[in-house]
Formats: C-alpha cells, structure tokens, sequence
C-alpha cells in the first residue's frame, strides 16, 4: 500500500510539472526543442538522411505544366502552383540533389523538393529545383518544369499546397549566382520561404543558375 | 529512520537535483529566469492599437501577459476575427469594412468580452489599390546579439521627405523573423498613397515583451535594391561582418 502512495505520490508531481510546462520551458531553453524553426544541423542530416524521396509510386507526370487544379490534388500531398506560368506541378520530396541519377528520375514525376532542406510548415528555406530548357517548344518532352521561370518576376504569386494546408507567397528576389555558390542552398532564412532553382541565364544553360525567392504572406486551411 | 523512509527521501532528491541541475544551467546560460505560470497572469488588453486602417480592413493590434487567442467582434455582429494560435502579441486583420465608415469593436480575451471608447476604427476614403505584394522582412537578436528575439511585436513607421507614412504592424515569430507587405501603403494621414520605392527612413518600434514598452529603432533603406531589413539587435551590439585582416 505504502508502494502504491510513493508511487502515485510522484507519479502526480511529474503530472504537476509537465501541466505547469517545466518539461517544455527545459527542453526550448536548453535548445533541444526547435519547434517550428528548420535548421540545417547534423541531427536534422541524419535523421533527414534515412528518408527516401517518394516519386516511384507509379504517378508518372503528364508533359502538360498546367496538370492540377485544386480539385485534382491530393489534400495531403505537395504541390507547387505558379498561375503567371501555368505551372501546376506535383513536388516529390527529399530529392538528394547530390544524386544525379535520383534527381533526373525525380522530374519524370516532379518538380524536385531539395533534402536537407525546410518545408512550407517552418521557419527556413523550402528548396525547389527543376529542369529547364533554352527551346521552350521541347520544355514538357523534356520534363523541363521551370522552363517558364524566367518570365516570374518580383511581386508574382506563387502557391504551394502541402499537408492540407495552401501557403501563398510573393517572389521578392530573383538571383543569379554560380553553380558552386551551395551556401544558397543549405542557409537559413528567418522567415518561411521558398527558393526555385533553374539552370540559366541563358535559361537552360548550366555555366549559372537563377533563384527566385519568395516569402510567405499568408497560410490558409485547404481542405478538396 | 527506517529504510523505507531513507529511499523516498533518496529518491526525492534525486528527483530535485534532476530538474534542478538543467534549470540551474539555463539560469547561469541565460543570465535570466523568465519562467511564467500562465494561470496567474493577466488576460486584459494592453497598448490596443488600431493600425493600418484602409478603405475595407483594419488591423488590431494588442498586447497580454497571458497567452489566449484573441478574437475582435466589430459592434455586435456575429463575424468574429480570431488570432491563429495562443500568443501575448496579437495582430488581427479586421474585413467586410467600408470606406468612410466608424465602427466600434470588442476583444474577447480568454472569455471576457473587454469595450471601451477608445475602440473605435475610422475606416479612410481611399480605394483599395491593386499593387502587387511588396513584401519586406527583418530579423531580431536579443540583447546578447545572439539569441533570436522568440516573439513580440514590431510596428514600422516610413518617411521620406518630411511625409509620414501609416504604421504597419508585424508578429516576430520563434526564429526573430518578421514579414511586413508595403503594397497600397497610405501616408499618416490616410488620405494618399505613400511612395516606398526610394531611399527613405525606416522606423521599427520593437515590443519584445508584455510590458508594453517598446525599444526604437531607424535605418535608412531603398526597398527597390532591399528587401532584408538589416539585422536589429535590441541591445548595443556592434557587429562588423568585415572586420578586416588584423581583426581591427
């Protein structure tokens, strides 16, 4: 009997802590617990590591750019809607964009989600990157998604659909940087945003690539 | 003492120095104890402003020490406008408003309704614009220089050529990021667009805490070569991210 006092006796002092949020206030101050902040670090790199991207389910991309309406889509899935281009594309995630065979085979479905990198529901950089192709008569036989990516300007509209949800944002920056410049890939950003990465200017070309930014606005519940 | 009683007690220390010793770590990390029992703060609205006042929207903007979700019922209507998440800094985009127009509103913090005169949005007369969205962000650091600034408030006042411009406000979120649309941006007065796209002067008043009192800061920016506000440390941190060779 004395057993089971001492036992419900902390049992309830640990129920006590965990309701006044000493667990919570331990684990954020301690850093533990980045909530909804992506962060490149060496425990995000192994445990993003043993995720496989998910695009050999069969969903083959149609060549058209403008596949989906928001009828179509799956509520769940990941998707990347730019109406200025008529883009709407299935995104397949955690493409290792070290992996050229893995990366190239990703376009047969998708637009590419690159790995290590944050998704639309953190704070960080959610990485895109897709083909493009100088002959844009050869863009959808070439699965060359960004083709049209050169036409997004600053102040466009671009959508992402991910997890039910449909964030909105607006391009703030184009860049053009070397094909070595990785730092613009793995940094961070102190605000939810999405980089689109194409091959160019010219576009096409592979001596530089084109990052287009945008920075959220708004996050909306989507539900088919 | 018998044996028994020897390990509750054992136990019980343990138990004492196993919180004890990672909250005594934090202290001496952080130089700070900010731990809050939500249930004995206060739910009432602080420093209720009403900030971006256009033709068909408003944004409210208040502050509480307890952290609720916020909502604003204008007059008696049964439209409310809810905040997001739980929070002690609340932004709330008020719509369905029309041009010209005085209204009276209500927060609802935690299930009290709280009115007052002072709760009144006198809408402008000016057509909502059509510009495409210009959206600016920045980042803020502790006083450290550090540590990211994990919430608050900021409000960003332009000027340019001794013409004011509307205050926008902004939540910080838990990384010190802020995000702020310039487009169809008003003068101070509400009666005219103000003009962004040049160099002018940028004020920030930062509310990184449930006081109400907010700490200053100005840059002088061109948004058509910028969009990153430059980092706004809320202490007096020098950082040169050029230093040079002898480090002088």
């Amino acid at each position: 009997m004395k057993k089971l006092l001492i036992f419900i006796f902390w049992v309830g002092l640990i129920i006590l802590a965990y309701y006044f949020g000493l667990f919570d206030f331990i684990l954020t101050n301690a850093g533990i617990n980045t909530g909804n902040i992506f962060i490149p670090s060496r425990k995000n790199i192994n445990s993003i590591n043993n995720q496989s991207s998910n695009f050999s389910d069969g969903k083959v991309a149609s060549k058209t750019f403008n596949e989906y309406t928001e009828n179509t889509i799956d509520k769940n899935g990941f998707y990347l809607r730019i109406d200025k281009i008529d883009l709407f594309k299935r995104i397949i995630e955690n493409v290792d964009p070290r992996n050229k065979t893995e990366y190239i085979d990703s376009w047969n479905y998708g637009i590419s989600h690159g790995k290590f990198t944050s998704t639309p529901d953190k704070i960080g950089i959610t990485y895109l990157f897709s083909h493009a192709v100088s002959n844009k008569a050869e863009a959808g036989e070439s699965k060359a998604w960004f083709t049209y990516m050169d036409m997004v300007k600053v102040g466009d509209e671009v959508i992402i659909y991910y997890k039910s949800k449909k964030y909105t944002y607006s391009v703030t920056e184009v860049l053009v940087v070397k094909p070595t410049d990785t730092g613009f890939y793995t940094g961070a950003s102190p605000v939810p945003k999405v980089r689109m990465q194409f091959c160019g200017p010219p576009t096409g070309s592979l001596d530089s690539r084109t990052l287009v930014d945008a920075v959220l606005l708004r996050t909306d519940t989507f539900n088919v | 003492m018998n044996s028994k009683f020897r390990n509750f007690l054992g136990v019980g220390a343990l138990f004492v120095m196993a919180l004890g010793i990672p909250i005594t770590i934090i202290i001496l990390t952080n130089q700070t104890f900010d731990y809050k029992i939500n249930a004995f703060l206060n739910d009432n609205p602080k420093s209720v402003k009403v900030l971006d006042i256009r033709g068909n929207f408003a944004k409210i903007v208040w502050i509480t020490e307890k952290e609720v979700t916020g909502i604003v019922r204008i007059g008696n209507s049964d439209t409310l406008y809810k905040d997001k998440d739980s929070t002690s800094f609340h932004v709330i985009q008020v719509g369905n408003l029309t041009p010209n127009q005085k209204y009276t509103f209500s927060i609802f913090s935690d299930g009290n309704e709280y009115k007052s005169n002072d709760y009144v949005i006198n809408t402008v007369s000016v057509a909502e614009g059509s510009e495409d969205p210009f959206v600016i962000y920045g980042q803020i650091f502790d006083k450290d220089g550090v540590s990211l600034q994990k919430n608050g408030l900021v409000l960003l006042t332009l000027s340019s050529s001794g013409s004011l411009s509307q205050e926008l406000p902004a939540t910080i979120n838990n990384a010190g990021g802020f995000t702020i649309d310039l487009a169809n941006i008003l003068n101070s007065t509400g009666d005219q667009k103000f003009n962004y796209k040049k160099s002018l002067e940028i004020s920030l008043k930062i509310y990184s805490d449930v006081t109400g009192i907010a700490l200053e800061k100005k840059f002088t920016i061109n948004f058509s070569i910028q969009r990153q506000i430059p980092n706004i440390y809320l202490g007096d941190v020098n950082i040169d991210i050029m230093p040079g060779i002898n480090g002088d």
